[in-house]
């Protein structure tokens, strides 16, 4: 009995046999052609490479030409720096801060970046930089410190200066005992900022009254060994040797400084001493 | 911009190996743009027998149409031809589902699947399942979808094929690297090109007769009845007269093309003709009278055949569009006198339009010509329905 198979619509049919030739029904025609269809795809894929070599080729050259121009020059050597200064520093710091040597080339020298490194120093106020043949001019306007301070840095506890716009730096350059005669700041929050502190507030009262007091009675600033800042802008108070707070107020400086001359003088004459005087009442003077 | 898609037909015939490449413009458009066309080798009457050969011949074909082309193709329609090839007929029937007997779409699947579902021998596949049109309640309509009745009953005329013998020919074309994108009956393709819509509604008997296969498909009323194919054809004549005449395969091919006629005429008796006609070595004067005798039987007997295997379903008062002949042996001299005689019709012999380029619009190229047609009108479903061809006839071939 012969065996037979069902039909379905969707099977039996010539489309369920497997389009596929055996490597020995391949003919050299058919060989051929399949190297051609080969060696086409091979070209295409080498052409689509050799066009985006040619484009990066081309995007880079556009990038090469778009570079500034840089002038052709000979390279000249730094034989002096002319350096010029309001303050302390000395030619050796700056050059040391720089990372500048004589013998140097004076034409690659970047200025602005060095303007900009100077002044980032701190103590710098303002800088100016200017490149001569075979020289570099340098002059620098520098801060003038007002008190002292002391911060913890990396574990270490240094001393650090205030200038009156509240700018807080390391002082370099200074003669041993220089920053001495500097009240010390107390009482005033320090914070960190890039590359350094952030600028103490109201420090141009502090000034005032230390400039103040120098000019109008300088023998009582020299007992004066630090300035509380905690109440400013409206109060200052100041621990001298002598008295252990002086009250100052912002206003009227010159008088508040006469009477305070007024009171230690009688003291030292009755050879009495008082804790507390407050100056900042006006006409009033509160001693205790 | 137009859309451009390229298609190629192929036919893997006895005595020749036929390419041709079109490209359809638009959907719409064919232009044939490259032929090839190379003697066959390895195949006798329509069956592989030296795969590596018949490559050989299909795959130089092939090339040498993508020459002409100036293009590659990827997939092919192959013509299916050969003694193997047989079909049946199947019909279902249902009673319509819904409540008001209107016919839905899922009834019409269901029917069709009923009438496609068929037992086949074993190894054998199908190659078209080709249906005849529904009948609702008796009265025949193309789609019954949304009509009212009761009873929907549809045909399908299956034709299949050995499946090692249609493997083989598509693996000669999966050698070549091209897919096989739609396998036709060789008889449907020539059917497609030879004759026109109004001639299968009237019905007519295209018969294509080709080197070692005869392929014949019948139409009524428009569609597709019967096909069928013989493995006889155009080179038995030829052996028939190497045999009766005692004369080389070729000497014999060359009689058969110069003086053969399939009808004895009464001015034969007493003509002769040479062989050779050079007075050489071996020239003998043959009679015209044998030559056309062993011709006339041996048509007579194909025709014979084709009208034996039609059976009841050959009826020539059903027949008004006649019967068409096609294919090589088509070309042989009072052919359709022969044909004529013995089915009682009218016979012409096929020709493409007119509008077809000289070179291809003789016999033996409708079968290929039909391939690209089928190509063009790429719906399986509905590619053996006729009445969508007659529009395409008119598109097909605009050579510019």
């Amino acid at each position: 009995m012969s065996r037979r198979k069902r039909i379905d619509p969707s099977e039996g049919s010539w489309r369920d046999i497997r389009q596929s030739a055996s490597r020995k029904a391949v003919t050299g025609h058919a060989l051929r052609r399949r190297l051609w269809v080969f060696a086409k795809c091979v070209g295409a894929v080498v052409l689509l490479a050799a066009l985006g070599v040619g484009a990066w080729f081309i995007h880079d050259r556009y990038q090469a030409g778009s570079e500034p121009l840089r002038a052709v020059r000979s390279a000249q050597p730094l034989r002096d720096i002319v350096f010029q200064t309001d303050g302390v520093l000395t030619v050796d710091w700056v050059r040391e801060s720089l990372g500048i040597e004589l013998g140097d080339d004076v034409m690659g020298f970047n200025i602005h970046a060095m303007k900009v490194e100077l002044e980032s120093l701190g103590q710098v106020k303002s800088a100016s930089l200017r490149r001569q043949p075979e020289q570099l001019v340098i002059q620098l306007r520098e801060r003038l410190p007002v008190a002292r301070l002391r911060a913890r840095e990396e574990g270490v506890v240094r001393t650090l200066v205030v200038d009156r716009a509240g700018v807080v730096y390391r002082g370099y350059g200074y003669r041993a005992g220089e920053l001495d005669s500097l009240p010390f700041l107390a009482g005033v929050a320090l914070r960190r900022a890039e590359g350094g502190y952030a600028p103490l507030a109201h420090m141009d009262v502090v000034a005032d009254l230390l400039l103040t007091a120098n000019e109008h009675t300088p023998h009582l600033v020299e007992s004066w060994r630090v300035i509380d800042g905690s109440e400013l802008p409206d109060l200052l108070t100041v621990r001298s040797r002598e008295i252990e707070e002086i009250v100052f107020s912002r206003e009227r400086m010159a008088a508040q400084l006469r009477r305070l001359d007024m009171i230690v003088a009688e003291n030292r004459r009755q050879m009495t001493g008082q804790r507390r005087v407050d100056l900042s009442l006006g006409n009033q003077v509160v001693v205790r | 911009m137009a859309k451009s898609k390229i298609i190629a037909a192929v036919e893997i015939g006895t005595s020749k190996v036929s390419v041709l490449i079109g490209d359809i413009v638009n959907g719409k458009t064919l232009n044939i743009i490259g032929m090839g066309q190379c003697s066959s080798r390895g195949v006798i009457k329509g069956d592989i027998l030296d795969f590596k050969t018949a490559s050989d011949c299909t795959h130089a074909a092939i090339i040498a149409a993508e020459k002409q082309a100036g293009t590659s193709v990827e997939g092919v329609y192959l013509a299916l031809s050969g003694g193997h090839i047989e079909g049946f007929y199947n019909e279902a029937n249902i009673n319509v589902t819904t409540a008001d007997n209107t016919v839905s779409r899922r009834d019409i699947e269901t029917v069709c699947h009923l009438a496609k579902s068929k037992d086949l021998p074993p190894e054998r596949t199908v190659i078209h399942h080709i249906r005849r049109p529904f009948k609702l309640d008796g009265r025949l309509v193309e789609d019954p979808e949304y009509l009212e009745g009761r009873r929907l009953e549809v045909g399908y005329w299956t034709v299949h094929g050995e499946l090692a013998k249609v493997s083989d020919s598509i693996h000669i074309i999966n050698g070549f690297n091209l897919r096989v994108d739609d396998l036709i009956l060789a008889g449907l393709a020539s059917g497609a090109m030879a004759v026109e819509e109004a001639e299968r509604k009237n019905g007519v008997l295209v018969i294509d007769i080709g080197s070692g296969v005869t392929d014949f498909v019948l139409y009524q009323e428009g569609w597709v009845e019967t096909t069928g194919s013989l493995p006889l054809g155009g080179d038995h004549l030829t052996n028939d007269l190497s045999v009766g005449l005692r004369v080389n395969h070729a000497q014999a091919e060359k009689i058969k093309l110069k003086h053969g006629r399939s009808e004895v005429r009464p001015e034969d008796k007493g003509e002769k003709v040479w062989l050779h006609g050079d007075c050489s070595i071996g020239d003998r004067q043959l009679p015209c009278q044998a030559i056309n005798r062993i011709l006339s039987l041996r048509v007579e007997e194909i025709f014979q055949l084709v009208k034996s295997r039609l059976g009841s379903s050959f009826r020539p008062e059903k027949l008004g569009g006649g019967v068409v002949l096609t294919g090589g042996t088509s070309c042989l001299e009072d052919i359709g006198e022969t044909a004529s005689r013995v089915f009682g019709t009218a016979v012409r012999r096929a020709e493409g339009p007119a509008w077809m380029n000289g070179d291809l619009r003789g016999p033996e190229n409708l079968t290929v010509l039909g391939l690209l047609h089928y190509g063009l009108n790429n719906k399986p479903e509905l590619r053996t329905e006729p009445s969508r061809k007659r529009n395409l006839l008119a598109k097909i071939f605009n050579r510019e």
